[in-house]
């Protein structure tokens, strides 16, 4: 947290639950925490990483923080202003400026809409140019992620996949967002339309310091991209820390077994990787202390008491919420 | 759904339309436009005014009988009015009369099934209750009572007319405006932070418009007889107005001795609604997504 007066984002042990109803009179109804007590800052111009295995609560945050679904939470700030709040009772202004990106871009645009009107139509909404102009700024959203005039007349249904996801960013783009939340972008498209959605992301925050979280399961795309990385499990941070330095040395179990799956450049660097026993548990009924704990290869007899909060690891901004790699952590200078 | 919103030119459509109907829908299409354009110029069309009478040649059998003439082609009736002159003015009145309720009830049905996917809770309940106790009445029923207890005008008849078939759209529309909320666009352009206003009017509305389109076309011939059912019962339409159901009901007391005052009328109704059913029976297979294989 030493960064807050930089940052652009601070969530502070946010939460979210969902109930879940059951069967009419045979089961009780019960509380799902999807997300629990999540802290996570992103910096201005900063790319932040959020990575975990299906269903570990990554989305749920990334709803949260634009204010779709359910949120509990200490504070969440953007930019000094309390954004604790549904959507429908956030200022325009700041809806306006947290941007989201939707994994599926085909669902996320009208069909029956053309690309220019969907484009120019977050300035119509927020009255923030002239009509004569709209249409301009929509072109010139389009231009900068490397869309042509061709595209401009057609319908979401008509264009690739890569096509629809750079609309997606462009109609995000011509608010002048501060923020982008990119729930999954590329999870959708094939590799090497991938690739151009991450240098077109990368080459906007270096042009328009943007400052992008950026949501994933494929390690790969995220090392390449991001700036810092936070690792979830089952709707908790377990590590969280620079890319280079949580890829090249990761301390949490969870997180060492992540990097285990990544191909290596070369065959000859393989390392066999570390397999976890089990399946992720039901988010219903976590495990008690650490949620990992069931399927950790070091754990001991505290893991299954206590929760291990997130605590620097010492060496810069490094944080981890392990028991383990606390421990073996030399004291800090 | 996708290759609906690529139609673009009227020659382009009129290939499609062709392509994909049966020789039943043209026939019907042709039907339908030529009582729209009989309903549009019926001041041209008919040879004489509905009220004119013609005392010299009342009973007047139509022209391929004994007696007839080309000047009453239908014949005429007990006062001595032109028949097809009266039917022309007719299918206007019931023509009009059948689309303003029509349309009513889609603007109806379509605001209720919005407002009950918008505010949920309580409301939709009180839309649902509503929507399965308007179910659950015969219509008829209810706007005889109407007619009755309130008295006849023109305004109270379109207005009864605009009421029937309500439930129908506002439980499509709520359904489908249910399914598109959920939808990603709907939710994208909440982020986007427009507001419900433009989120159901510029977007789920053209959406879902194929669905009330094929309702309308579906409730429009219901309309039309429910119109002739309720003039021919006297609480309709009032002379000296005329409308098809009104005179099929003044022609029944001809129908031994002067039939073809009744059955004039009777066979429009029956062309009319036959073919706005079978056209709407096409749309509904076409703009259907789940019967693709046509």
């Amino acid at each position: 947290m030493h960064e807050s007066r930089r940052s652009i984002l601070e969530v502070c042990e946010l939460s979210c639950r969902f109930r879940s109803r059951g069967l009419p009179f045979l089961s009780g109804s019960r509380d799902i925490g999807a997300v629990d007590g999540v802290s996570l800052t992103v910096g201005r111009g900063e790319i932040v990483g959020l990575v975990g295995e299906s269903g570990c609560g990554k989305s749920t945050l990334a709803k949260a923080i634009v204010g779709l679904g359910p949120i509990e939470a200490r504070a969440m700030r953007f930019d000094g202003t309390d954004i604790l709040r549904p959507l429908d009772r956030r200022p325009r202004d700041l809806i306006r400026r947290i941007q989201y990106v939707f994994q599926d871009p085909l669902g996320a645009l009208d069909p029956r809409r053309t690309v220019l009107y969907q484009v120019a139509e977050p300035l119509l909404i927020h009255r923030r140019t002239p009509d004569a102009e709209r249409f301009a700024r929509a072109r010139t959203a389009l231009r900068d992620v490397n869309l042509g005039e061709e595209i401009e007349a057609k319908y979401p249904h008509e264009l690739s996949g890569g096509q629809r996801q750079r609309v997606v960013i462009a109609r995000a783009l011509v608010l002048e967002p501060d923020l982008l939340v990119c729930d999954e972008p590329v999870s959708a498209l094939d590799v090497s339309i991938q690739a151009q959605v991450i240098n077109l992301l990368r080459d906007l925050r270096d042009r328009l310091d943007l400052s992008i979280l950026f949501i994933s399961h494929d390690l790969a795309v995220v090392r390449h991209l991001c700036d810092r990385i936070a690792v979830m499990y089952l709707g908790r941070l377990c590590e969280v820390g620079p890319a280079e330095q949580v890829f090249g040395d990761p301390r949490h179990p969870y997180t060492k077994a992540l990097t285990s799956a990544i191909p290596p450049s070369h065959p000859r660097l393989a390392k066999p990787p570390v397999r976890l026993p089990g399946e992720p548990p039901d988010p219903g009924d976590p495990p008690s202390g650490c949620r990992f704990h069931p399927r950790c290869g070091d754990r001991e007899a505290l893991c299954s008491r206590v929760v291990p909060t997130l605590e620097a690891l010492g060496d810069g901004g490094r944080f981890a919420a392990c028991h383990v790699a606390k421990r073996s952590t030399p004291a800090q200078c | 759904m996708a290759d609906t919103a690529s139609i673009s030119t009227p020659a382009a459509f009129a290939r499609r339309f062709w392509r994909s109907s049966s020789p039943s829908v043209r026939l019907s299409l042709l039907w339908i436009l030529a009582m729209v354009a009989v309903a549009a110029f019926a001041d041209l069309i008919a040879p004489f005014d509905y009220t004119a009478m013609d005392l010299r040649n009342r009973l007047a059998p139509p022209v391929w009988m004994e007696r007839g003439s080309w000047v009453h082609p239908l014949g005429t009736d007990d006062i001595g009015r032109d028949v097809l002159s009266r039917v022309i003015y007719s299918i206007r009145l019931s023509l009009f009369v059948a689309l303003l309720g029509t349309v009513i009830g889609a603007a109806i049905g379509t605001s209720i099934g919005f407002l009950a996917a918008r505010f949920r809770g309580w409301v939709d309940d009180l839309v649902t209750t509503a929507i399965d106790f308007q179910s659950a009445l015969p219509f008829f029923i209810l706007a005889l009572a109407t007619l009755a207890f309130l008295g006849n005008n023109f305004v109270i008849f379109v207005a009864v007319m605009g009421v029937y078939g309500w439930e129908r759209y506002a439980r499509i529309v709520r359904g489908m405006a249910f399914a598109a909320q959920a939808q990603g666009y709907a939710v994208a352009l909440r982020t986007l932070g427009a507001s419900p206003a433009r989120i159901y009017a510029a977007h789920i509305l053209p959406n879902i418009a194929s669905a009330i389109i094929v309702n309308m076309t579906l409730n429009f011939p219901e309309t039309v007889l429910l119109e002739t059912s309720l003039s021919f019962l006297g609480l309709g339409i009032q002379p000296p107005m005329t409308s098809l159901g009104n005179m099929v009901g003044f022609g029944r007391d001809y129908l031994l001795t002067a039939w073809w005052i009744a059955v004039s009328p009777a066979v429009v109704i029956f062309l009319t609604t036959l073919a706005f059913s079978l056209l709407g029976d096409w749309l509904r297979d076409r703009l259907d997504p789940t019967v693709k294989g046509r």
